[in-house]
């Protein structure tokens, strides 16, 4: 009765992914990022942890937060600047990236590419100290900052998934008489969008470790705590700027994952 | 019975599409010159010719994947060139030899591309795929959900041709569509090729470089050399008076035994046989005979053979599906069978391996000799 009477359910469409097993790996994914949500939410939220923690680890040190700012201030500022700059690389990058794998765009392609591996050669602190004498002083220009040196992962990636799509599929896609519209969103973006992707994971993280940097040069963000404490030669501010940041990265990759594996 | 060449003239099918003295060149380099083809309508025109003679650039002109530098290309009354291209691909289904089958998309949503650009109502499309794939002889409920990488290479070809149908468009364009799969595939889907486009009658217009199928499948044959066509004819009036040194020379030393692919063996198949479940009795298979008496089993299989050669009458067993030939298979499978089974004729057996009739040498004979 089953057979002929019943429409086979979506489920047992997918043989080659046994439904136990993605189930618990979806709840053990959920688990694992509401653990690292809720520590970030009460590291930051309370000053009793902070003191409670650092604490243990330094039992010497009498100062354990910031003079001027909360945790709670500087954390909002880094996570503002890192998420404004990812997205603004982001965008900035596909645009590009998709501008230059068309045909009217193929001749920058090359020129794209060399300056993305010449980038990635320069080391986050210099990228953020050399920029200071031409864009200034304040959050503007360690967004700018952060922007130009994260733009070239998510750009670079972007070219690669879009060249690795395979030729016969643009053929047949053309051939099938999709529109050019058509042929960049069904046909190729779909399978250039892992790489992409993992060039925005990328370019988060980077972000998240330059945007403590940015501090010298007026980026409020979690860098303030951090450069306070090797100034003071205080151990403690630097572990728990440190910790947020880390904390951060956990859950921005525990993210990245769930949703790359469609969790 | 019908005996003699069987395929349709070429007469009754007026062409809508025609290239007229159409050229392609890239800078210096000719790629086409000047060629003038008209597609006969409803048949299957195959362009073969070694590589880089042009064939395939032929096929891309049609459907403007590639532009003609001079000359042009009518589809019914208008030029394709003052057609929108993306309408003009949509109205000729397209099949390549490396598939190009989207990989992040399903077996459904493959063969479900063209219908859902044309903006067909989803039920309609639903029904399209499993009516295509069984077409092609995919069970749908196993395959409608499978991705391109779990599938083989004459199964990937299979769901490129369904795709290349899916909206039944009236032209169909294959670039060297079975190149890529192992000969024993390649056979079983000429063999469904054909199959379909007798139930389908499209306007196919088929690039290869295999002369065998060309043969097998042409009812248009078109030689092309240096991006020339060098003869262009009815593959029986090719096989039978090749243009030049070059045309004799591509179709090979066994242009006869070529010729014996043009003709199936439902063509030439004897339906009134001697068959029964026992041994021959004197009536069924008189002495001296040159007839041939098939006994079968219980559900009309053939198992034994029998004739009389040389005042004896001899028995041979049919013990491998070589010894006989299905109605689809071409008169060279029949000859090969005769010989393998040693009677001066080989059986016909239908889909489920029961007897349907039989194909005689000298019925071969004749039509090698007209």
């Amino acid at each position: 009765m089953g057979r002929y009477g019943l429409k086979p359910s979506r489920q047992s469409a997918f043989p080659e992914k046994p439904l136990g097993s993605t189930r618990r790996d979806s709840a053990r994914s959920w688990i694992v990022l509401v653990l690292i949500a809720t520590a970030l939410v009460l590291y930051i939220s309370s000053e009793q942890v902070q003191r409670t923690i650092l604490s243990l680890i330094f039992p010497s040190e009498t100062q354990f937060t910031h003079t001027r700012k909360t945790i709670l201030q500087m954390t909002t500022a880094h996570i503002s600047l890192t998420l404004g700059a990812t997205l603004l690389s982001a965008v900035v990058g596909i645009v590009v990236g998709i501008a230059v794998t068309r045909k009217a765009g193929k001749d920058f392609q090359q020129l794209v590419l060399r300056l993305n591996s010449f980038i990635q050669t320069f080391p986050p602190s210099a990228v953020i100290i050399l920029a200071f004498p031409v864009l200034g002083f304040g959050w503007k220009p360690a967004l700018l900052a952060l922007f130009l040196y994260s733009l070239f992962p998510i750009l670079g990636n972007t070219v690669v998934g879009f060249q690795s799509v395979s030729p016969a599929v643009i053929d047949s896609a053309k051939g099938m008489g999709m529109t050019w519209f058509q042929q960049l969103w069904i046909a190729e973006f779909p399978q250039a969008l892992p790489m992409i992707f993992t060039g925005i994971r990328h370019s988060y993280i980077l972000n998240l470790g330059t945007a403590a940097i940015a501090a010298v040069i007026g980026g409020e963000g979690l860098g303030t705590i951090i450069i306070s404490g090797l100034t003071l030669r205080n151990s403690a501010l630097v572990l728990s700027g440190t910790i947020v940041i880390s904390l951060l990265a956990f859950l921005g990759e525990q993210l990245f994952h769930m949703v790359s594996s469609g969790r | 019975m019908t005996t003699g060449p069987v395929r349709p003239t070429l007469e009754e099918s007026p062409s809508f599409l025609k290239a007229e003295h159409i050229s392609v060149r890239y800078g210096e380099t000719v790629a086409l010159n000047d060629v003038t083809l008209h597609i006969p309508t409803n048949r299957v025109t195959v362009l073969i010719g070694p590589s880089g003679c042009g064939k395939s650039t032929t096929l891309r002109c049609i459907n403007a994947l590639v532009k003609t530098s001079s000359g042009h290309i009518d589809y019914g009354d208008a030029s394709i060139q003052a057609m929108s291209e993306t309408d003009l691909r949509r109205n000729m289904g397209y099949a390549i030899q490396s598939v190009g089958l989207m990989p992040h998309m399903t077996v459904e949503e493959n063969v479900d591309l063209v219908p859902r650009l044309l903006g067909w109502k989803r039920s309609e499309r639903t029904e399209r795929v499993s009516r295509l794939l069984k077409l092609v002889r995919l069970d749908p409920q196993v395959y409608r959900n499978k991705y391109p990488h779990e599938l083989s290479g004459g199964e990937a070809q299979r769901v490129g041709v369904a795709r290349a149908l899916g909206a039944d468009p009236p032209v169909l364009l294959m670039d060297e569509p079975f190149g890529a799969v192992d000969p024993l595939t390649r056979e079983q889907l000429q063999d469904e090729f054909i199959r379909i486009q007798r139930q389908l009658k499209k306007t196919v217009v088929f690039v290869t470089h295999d002369i065998d199928e060309a043969v097998r499948l042409a009812d248009y044959l078109v030689i092309m050399k240096d991006g020339m066509i060098v003869q262009a004819d009815t593959p029986e009036q090719i096989l039978a008076a090749p243009a030049n040194e070059f045309v004799e020379r591509f179709l090979g030393p066994d242009r006869s035994l070529k010729r014996l692919s043009l003709f199936t063996a439902d063509h030439c198949c004897l339906e009134q046989v001697v068959s029964g479940t026992g041994k021959p009795s004197e009536a069924q298979l008189p002495k001296g005979s040159n007839r041939c008496y098939w006994q079968v089993d219980a559900d009309g299989k053939p198992i034994m053979g029998f004739t009389w050669i040389h005042n004896r009458i001899i028995e041979r067993p049919i013990t491998s599906s070589t010894h006989t030939v299905q109605p689809y298979s071409s008169m060279k499978e029949c000859m090969s069978a005769i010989l393998s089974l040693g009677m001066p004729a080989t059986a016909v057996v239908d889909d489920d391996g029961r007897l349907y009739g039989e194909v005689r040498f000298e019925t071969i004979q004749t039509i090698s000799l007209s």
